[in-house]
């Protein structure tokens, strides 16, 4: 865990030095304003716009890493299947925090940074989804929520990313296929024409007020839902990656 | 009860039913050869008695406690085996620190040692290793984990005859100076049958044979003499197998020999365990 | 030491060590090879090294000292001649007896077949 975390921060660290300079130079010079960098949506003016979206990502990719060589190592070495599950909820806990707690510092460094170049933004993946709570609460307690939403948000993305790789590891090479290819053409194109077609729409349109909901848009912004959906969803992928691991046999 | 107790394990893998109702006891403190031919079970077995893959049925206990997904009975036992389960990048040096924080009782003094008498560079990445070299610094890995329950499945896979003796030499010297239960499960049969105290067979998914190698080895004998009357010698024997040449019949019996009713012309000699296991283990 | 000698081998290891004493290779009094260094030296279980010695220990031919060993006990040559004197006959004679039978030989050719032996 540590090598990809420490690349992951040196990359980022290197796009964010390469980010101000160019945002420095782009200032400054009248024809190149409005460049927006590593931005999530649109925003105006130069800036980073919710770079903790790519530590979200990072971490999904994360739960992604190999389960067959570790899983192979430690029960090489007498560890039941249970152990290592939960050395590895352990670690995923450790590591979500301890990137929250970095992700937080970053944006703090970057803020400061860009308050000295005028015209220059440096906004959070949090601030940007709940600016309308801003005016609600202090600073502080933005900082604090923002540290906690992305504590649950990273949490989400890994444990969906190891459910997945132990699924696979647990499936047989045509179930495999089957799923990567499957999965992804049903929920892209079979639900939403068959939504279209049968249902006029509908199932779009709840699953649209459900995710609005479960992110706390139903009434103002309230970051508190976003972050009660993101940890029954590490609940729920935690649980499903134990039923496929407690089975899983050492193959070749 | 201590040791290892398989009860009733069974184990298929889609029509192949690799291990039928198998009931063995590995006591502490003994040498024991698990043999049998390729495909009969044995690695099924080991791999279920190790937690690798769960039986169909029947239990595994250690020291009277169920293994299954038990941390501190899955820690009495080490299991070195043909497939290497460490990193591929990892130096030997390294898995023997990892080793460490899984087996406190590791030994790294001594797996330098023999890691030197075995001429192998510790400092080599573990997919740099030939096969004879895999094998070797698996085994000891093995034997330095100091474990109750050391399992070596064909320990000396690739290993030229040197480092075969070696071995041998190594496993009596260190069982002699702190004894543990070693199950050895290989095809060299006749090189490990010295230092074997106890014999399990296994043909097509049963055990065939549980005793004391002394006893197994009491219990085989060769007759050779002409067709006709060696014929008549086994027509109340178990008879095992037999080999002709031209009218010359030898015939492998298992079964307590009485000298005094060897009738002149029969040569009477014994079945070395090799040839005793291919006569019980032939279709 | 062959495994394929049809006697146990732990008895095989009592009389590679009794031949050792004969030949004067461990002078009485003197220390034999521990059990660890008889089994890796010829590579068999170390119970069964320990059966052979057992086996001297219970013909009085060997003793152990506290603390140091296993010690050839005064006397032991003598001792190992003389069974070795009354296994002479089961083992040779006996066989040879038989042996003889099986080619028709006589026991005057037997003597005279003795005899060209001990003139070699």
């Amino acid at each position: 865990m540590k090598r990809p975390v420490a690349i992951f921060y040196f990359v980022m660290f290197c796009i964010l030095l390469f980010g101000f300079v160019v945002a420095g130079v782009t200032v400054s010079s009248p024809s190149l304003n409005n460049t927006v960098i590593i931005s999530t949506t649109s925003v105006s003016g130069t800036g980073f716009v919710g770079m903790e979206a790519a530590t979200a990502i990072f971490l999904f990719v994360c739960g992604l890493n190999s389960f067959k060589e570790f899983f192979r190592m430690l029960t090489q070495n007498g560890v039941s299947r249970k152990s290592i599950f939960l050395g590895r909820i352990i670690t995923l806990l450790y590591v979500c925090a301890g990137m929250a707690v970095i992700d937080k510092i970053i944006l703090l460094a970057g803020k400061f940074i860009a308050s000295h170049m005028s015209g220059v933004n440096f906004v959070g993946l949090f601030e940007l989804i709940y600016a309308g709570r801003a005016d609600q609460v202090g600073a502080i307690h933005m900082n604090i929520d923002g540290f906690l939403f992305g504590f649950c948000l990273y949490l989400a993305a890994i444990t969906i990313g190891y459910f997945i790789t132990i699924a696979f590891y647990r499936m047989n090479k045509i179930t495999k296929i089957a799923v990567a290819v499957g999965v992804p053409m049903v929920l892209l194109n079979a639900v939403p024409y068959l939504d279209a077609a049968l249902l006029h729409g509908e199932l779009v349109n709840v699953l649209m007020n459900t995710m609005s909901f479960a992110f706390g848009f139903h009434n103002g912004a309230n970051p508190y839902f976003a972050m009660v959906t993101c940890l029954l969803i590490s609940a729920v992928f935690a649980a499903l990656s134990w039923l496929a691991m407690r089975k899983a046999v050492v193959k070749d | 009860m201590s040791g290892i107790e398989v009860r009733n394990a069974t184990k298929n893998f889609g029509n192949v039913h690799a291990l039928s109702d198998v009931t063995v006891h590995f006591e502490e403190n003994k040498i024991y050869g698990l043999l049998g031919r390729n495909g009969a079970g044995k690695s099924t077995l080991l791999n279920v008695i190790t937690g690798r893959i769960f039986a169909d049925g029947g239990e595994v206990l250690v020291d009277g406690e169920p293994s299954l997904e038990n941390d501190q009975a899955l820690g009495k036992i080490y299991m070195m085996s043909e497939k290497n389960y460490y990193p591929e990048s990892m130096k030997i040096r390294d898995v023997f620190a990892w080793t460490k924080e899984f087996y406190p009782d590791f030994d790294t003094a001594y797996a330098v040692r023999l890691a030197e008498r075995f001429e192998l560079n510790i400092d080599k990445k573990v997919r740099s290793l030939s096969t004879g070299y895999s094998s070797i610094f698996k085994l000891i890995t093995a034997l330095s984990t100091n474990a109750r329950y050391i399992i070596l499945d064909e320990p000396v896979l690739g290993l030229d005859a040197n480092h075969r003796d070696l071995f041998y030499k190594i496993l009596i010297e260190k069982y002699s100076e702190n004894p543990s239960t070693v199950i050895i499960s290989t095809h060299l049969i006749e090189e490990a049958a010295g230092v074997i105290e106890h014999v399990i067979i296994i043909k097509d998914g049963k055990v065939i044979r549980d005793e004391s190698r002394e006893e197994l080895m009491a219990k085989g004998y060769t007759a050779t003499g002409a067709a006709g009357a060696v014929d008549q010698f086994t027509a109340d024997k178990n008879l095992l197998g037999t080999d002709i040449l031209g009218g010359l019949k030898t015939a492998y019996i298992l079964g307590k020999l009485d000298r005094a009713a060897v009738p002149d012309g029969i040569e009477i000699s014994k079945m070395d365990l090799q040839r005793l296991f291919i006569q019980l283990t032939n279709a | 030491m062959n495994l394929e000698d049809e006697r146990p081998i732990f008895l095989q290891i009592a009389e590679q060590m009794e031949d050792g004493i004969l030949s004067g290779a461990f002078p009485e009094e003197t220390q034999i090879p521990s059990t660890t260094e008889i089994s890796v030296n010829y590579k068999i279980n170390p119970a069964t090294a320990l059966k052979g010695i057992n086996l001297l220990v219970d013909g009085g031919i060997v003793y152990k000292k506290r603390g140091l060993g296993m010690f050839v006990n005064t006397g032991a040559e003598k001792t190992i001649r003389g069974k070795r004197k009354e296994e002479f006959f089961e083992n040779y004679i006996t066989k040879l007896a038989g042996e003889a039978k099986k080619l028709g030989l006589t026991q005057e050719e037997i003597i005279s077949m003795i005899e060209r032996g001990f003139s070699k």
